[in-house]
C-alpha cells in the first residue's frame, strides 16, 4: 500500500506517461481544421453572387418549393466567394435569397420541426452515423454534390452541432462550407421566414 | 490467505475490470474519432481554444494508461485516483453545462455510443453516471487493488492494506 505522497507520485507518473502518449499522436496526427471556403466560386454561376440565371436549375435544397428562395435576389455587392467560414445571419440571408445554396439544420429534430430555415435538411449532429448525409448525396434522395455551397446551423452562440457536420461535409469532399454562428435564433430575431415539420426530404429521424 | 481476502481480492478485481473496460472502450471511441471529442470539449466551453487539440489526444491516452494499469494491478490505487479525479472534472463540467441553459453539448464521453444515458445534449443523467462509476472505483482507491494484482504480489510482505488485510483469520 503506497503511503500518500507515493500515491500522488504515482498518479502524476500515470499522468505523465498519457501526457508523452498524447505529445506523440498530437504531433503525427494533428486534427485538421475546417478549411475556409473563402476564394471558391461556384461554378453553376457566372458571377459569383450574382442572382441565379432565370431557368437554372435552383439545386435540389430549393426543389420543395422553388419559388419561395428567390422571392428577393441577394444584393448586387454581395460576393458568396468572398464568405469566410463563418457567417452571420445578413449572409445566410442573402445565400439563402441565391437559392442555389444547401442549408443544414444541426439541431435535435424536435427543434427542427418547431421551426427552421425554410428548405433546410435536418442533420442532427447526433444522427451524423445514421446515413443522413449520405442520403442528402444520393442523387435518388437528397441529390446534393460536393461542389454546392453549403450553410450549417445550430442554436447559434455557443453550440458547435454545426461544427460537427460542417467537418464530416469536409470529409465527403464539401469544399464550400460555412457556419452560420448566431444559428437558428439569429435568423429568428430577423424576422426571415420560417417552416416547421418534419423534414420533406430526408424524412423524420429513424 | 483467508477465505474473505481471497472474496475481497475478486471482487476487487471485477472492480478493477469493469473500470478499466469502460475506460478502454472510452479511449477508443476518442481515438476512433479525435475531432468529434475535441468538439465536445469545446462545447462546454470552459476552457481556451488553443488547449482543445492536446487536450482531446490527453483525455483517451490518460484513460488508456491508467485502465492498463488497473487491469496490472500495477500502480492500481494511483489510476484509481486519476480516474476518479477525471470523473469528477467530467461531472462538474456536465453540471456547469447543465447551469448554463446557451450551452447545448453532447456527452462525447463514448463517443456517438452511449453507456445509461440517453443520447442527445448532456443531462443530469450523465452526472449520476459519472457518480455511478465513482462508486466503482473508490473501493480500489480505498482498500488497494486486492490480492490478484501486481502491486500486491511485488510488495508482498512490505505493505499492508488497511481494511481487506485486517479481517481476521477465519480458518
Amino acid at each position: 500500500m503506497p503511503t500518500g505522497g507515493n500515491l500522488i507520485a504515482r498518479s502524476l507518473a500515470l499522468v505523465a506517461i498519457g501526457t508523452a502518449g498524447a505529445f506523440v499522436n498530437w504531433s503525427f496526427q494533428p486534427i485538421a481544421g475546417l478549411a475556409s471556403p473563402k476564394g471558391r466560386t461556384d461554378p453553376a454561376k457566372a458571377t459569383p453572387g450574382d442572382p441565379p440565371e432565370p431557368g437554372a436549375d435552383p439545386g435540389p435544397a430549393v426543389q420543395n418549393d422553388p419559388g419561395t428562395p428567390q422571392a428577393g435576389a441577394p444584393s448586387a455587392a454581395f460576393d458568396a466567394s468572398q464568405l469566410d467560414t463563418n457567417i452571420h445571419t445578413a449572409d445566410t440571408f442573402q445565400l439563402w435569397q441565391s437559392g442555389t445554396v444547401v442549408f443544414i439544420d444541426a439541431r435535435p429534430a424536435h427543434e427542427y420541426e418547431a421551426g427552421h430555415i425554410p428548405f433546410a435538411f435536418l442533420v442532427p449532429s447526433e444522427s451524423l452515423d445514421a446515413g443522413r448525409l449520405g442520403d442528402m448525396v444520393d442523387p435518388s434522395i437528397g441529390g446534393i454534390t460536393p461542389d454546392q455551397r453549403v450553410v450549417v446551423y445550430c442554436e447559434g452562440g455557443l453550440c458547435t452541432a454545426s461544427e460537427l457536420v460542417a467537418y464530416r461535409l469536409q470529409d465527403m469532399g464539401f469544399t464550400k462550407i460555412h457556419i452560420d454562428v448566431d444559428g437558428y435564433p439569429g435568423w429568428q430575431a430577423a424576422g426571415y421566414e420560417v417552416q416547421t415539420g418534419a423534414d420533406p426530404v430526408l424524412g423524420e429521424i429513424q | 490467505m483467508t477465505a474473505s481476502r481471497t472474496i475481497g481480492g475478486v471482487v476487487l478485481l471485477l472492480l478493477r475490470l469493469v473500470t478499466a473496460g469502460l475506460f478502454i472502450w472510452a479511449a477508443s471511441v476518442k481515438f476512433a474519432d479525435v475531432r468529434t471529442f475535441r468538439q465536445s470539449i469545446k462545447g462546454f466551453h470552459l476552457l481556451p481554444e488553443h488547449i482543445l487539440d492536446p487536450l482531446a489526444f490527453l483525455v483517451p491516452w490518460t484513460e488508456l494508461v491508467c485502465a492498463v494499469a488497473l487491469i496490472l494491478g500495477l500502480w492500481a490505487r494511483s489510476a484509481a485516483l486519476v480516474i476518479a479525479g477525471m470523473l469528477a472534472m467530467f461531472a462538474a463540467a456536465v453540471a456547469s453545462a447543465l447551469l448554463r441553459p446557451e450551452i447545448h453539448v453532447e456527452c462525447g464521453c463514448f463517443g456517438k455510443y452511449t453507456l445509461l444515458c440517453p443520447p442527445g445534449e448532456v443531462g443530469w443523467c450523465n452526472v449520476g453516471q459519472n457518480a455511478l462509476l465513482l462508486a466503482i472505483v473508490l473501493p480500489v482507491i480505498l482498500w488497494g487493488p486486492g490480492i490478484l494484482s501486481l502491486d500486491r504480489w511485488g510488495g508482498r510482505g512490505r505493505t499492508r492494506a488497511p481494511l481487506m488485510d485486517s479481517t481476521p483469520p477465519t480458518s
